[in-house]
């Protein structure tokens, strides 16, 4: 019985849905995660905030931390910093699903655990509903217990799961080293974004999510489309721009000579000129800035000029 | 052909040429409309257009100190001197009897392509040349945009060394005929050896091609003689 509400303690079973949109009883939005190996309650409710300290040792966190740091900044870097994420996360999730069950959940998880981490942060700037992702809840329920009992259990669970080689994630190994179907259906739950859109279609998400209750596929999709997704959410597909940034600036500026520039700076010092755009313009160009900008007497001005007045 | 940019003094005209029909034959009273146009009304302004190093300040210079005793501007054998169009004042240019009084606007040279590398090779320190560079470019928009605006007709310059078959002055005459101005073509240098004034009269057939070189005042009486004739 993975999931538990705190509030009304209903049960949900790992990769379950229904607690997307909180808890069907009683509305609540807290919930326990009760790994059903695990015997011990501390030893569930630990995992999820146990991962997420480990992570920090583990390769998901370096790239996650960075991205972190990046967010406050522009947010063209923060997005190209996601789309990197996200390719890196693609590179290692893939090879992992592949070959064997137990080692694929840990990346994921710990991936999960490391980006759960770092999207509070984005949260409040994009302003998503934190409660809307099963995560968050799970994430809430485990600070709530204690981080204390973590790093014990933490410790307990590496003591007593010595088949579990993997050093990212001992505790989750616990966990869903029973259960690999399981699983990967709850990494699919817990890296599966709800995006504001996905909250909309509600029925739509829930659909989608069934179908990736599927192994593997899910676990190694998901973390994609969680870095993807979020930038997107919050800035509105502003990753590819950003990764060619360059390129789209060039193009853009080709066109817009094409279309308007009378003078071309090619570079200081060098200038090419359009004749007849210069002569048609009613405009006139005064002086050239360096950072390719004109400064111009406006043709109301040269009506009052005597030239203007001369012609009359 | 000027006078549709004054309607008010075709008017004028107009009326003393029909009462000056009434006393006098034809031709003497067109010759005196023409005589009183040019007197009574605001100086021709004369743009002096070329591509850079054609000789238009020297021109220019040679013009205004033949007819007012002062220069335009300075004149360096460096293309873009002129970056600036300056303009002369009411320059009287007295041809057979006839009174012309024209304003000469000198104007940097007309190119489509300004490098600053090109002015290193004139000992000139990087800084400097591309500041001439932008101030060139500048003035070729400001020559442009006087061409539009502020000019009556048009004395285009040509070094006859060069040839005259380029972008430039193609595209400048045809402004300058779209525009339905008069334009005398100078074929300019003619005191250097290699000068070539039949090949600027045959590129452009359709306009008056006058040989001079303005640095030694050669065939200079043609040329006012032809300003006269053409702006007058």
């Amino acid at each position: 019985m993975p999931h538990e509400c705190t509030n009304c303690g209903r049960v949900f079973d790992d990769g379950s849905k229904e607690m997307l949109s909180g808890c069907p009883n009683c509305g609540g939005n807290k919930f326990q995660f009760r790994p059903s190996s695990a015997t011990d309650s501390t030893d569930s409710t630990e995992s999820p905030s146990k991962r997420s300290e480990p992570a920090g040792e583990t390769e998901p966190d370096p790239r996650s931390r960075p991205s972190e740091g990046a967010e406050p900044t522009s947010s063209s870097t923060a997005w190209s910093d996601a789309a990197e994420r996200a390719v890196g996360d693609e590179g290692e999730s893939e090879p992992t699903p592949v070959s064997d069950p137990s080692p694929d959940s840990d990346p994921t998880s710990t991936r999960i655990s490391a980006s759960s981490r770092e999207w509070p942060n984005q949260r409040e700037g994009s302003g998503e509903a934190t409660p809307s992702t099963p995560e968050d809840p799970r994430d809430s329920a485990g600070d709530d217990k204690s981080r204390t009992e973590s790093r014990e259990s933490d410790s307990e669970s590496r003591a007593s799961d010595s088949d579990d080689s993997v050093d990212v994630d001992d505790g989750p190994a616990t966990s869903t080293d029973d259960d690999s179907i399981e699983d990967t259906a709850q990494a699919s739950a817990r890296s599966e974004v709800v995006s504001p859109d996905e909250l909309a279609a509600a029925s739509r998400t829930e659909a989608e999510e069934d179908g990736p209750t599927d192994p593997d596929a899910p676990s190694a999709n998901a973390p994609d489309r969680e870095a993807a997704a979020r930038p997107s959410d919050a800035d509105g597909r502003v990753i590819e721009p950003s990764s060619d940034d360059r390129p789209d600036l060039e193009d853009l500026r080709a066109e817009l000579n094409e279309q308007f520039e009378s003078i071309r700076i090619v570079a200081p010092g060098e200038y090419e000129l359009n004749l007849m755009e210069l002569y048609d313009r009613t405009e006139y160009i005064i002086s050239l800035q360096e950072d390719g900008r004109y400064v111009i007497e406006v043709p109301d001005t040269w009506d009052t000029t005597p030239g203007g007045a001369e012609d009359t | 052909m000027w006078f549709l940019h004054t309607p008010l003094h075709d008017t004028h005209r107009e009326a003393r040429e029909a009462r000056m029909g009434l006393f006098t034959d034809l031709r003497d009273s067109i010759s005196r409309a023409v005589d009183r146009m040019f007197s009574d009304s605001e100086p021709k302004r004369i743009g002096i257009y070329g591509p850079p190093n054609a000789g238009k300040t020297t021109l220019a210079n040679r013009i205004a100190r033949d007819w007012t005793g002062d220069a335009v501007g300075p004149e360096s054998h460096i293309p873009h001197e002129t970056r600036r169009a300056r303009r002369k004042e009411n320059v009287e240019i007295e041809r057979n009897g006839k009174t012309v009084n024209i304003d000469i606007v000198d104007t940097p040279g007309v190119t489509t392509k300004v490098d600053y590398k090109e002015f290193l090779e004139h000992d000139m320190e990087k800084d400097d040349a591309v500041r001439r560079s932008r101030e060139a470019t500048e003035g070729v928009a400001e020559a442009m945009h006087w061409l539009r605006e502020d000019v009556d007709g048009v004395i285009y310059v040509l070094d006859s060394t060069e040839d005259p078959f380029t972008q430039v002055n193609t595209m400048l005459i045809g402004i300058i005929e779209s525009q339905d101005l008069p334009v005398l073509i100078f074929a300019n240098k003619t005191d250097l050896d290699d000068s070539n004034v039949q090949r600027i009269a045959n590129a452009f057939p359709q306009h008056e091609t006058v040989p001079l070189s303005a640095l030694e005042g050669n065939n200079m009486d043609e040329v006012y003689g032809k300003i006269a004739e053409y702006f007058g």
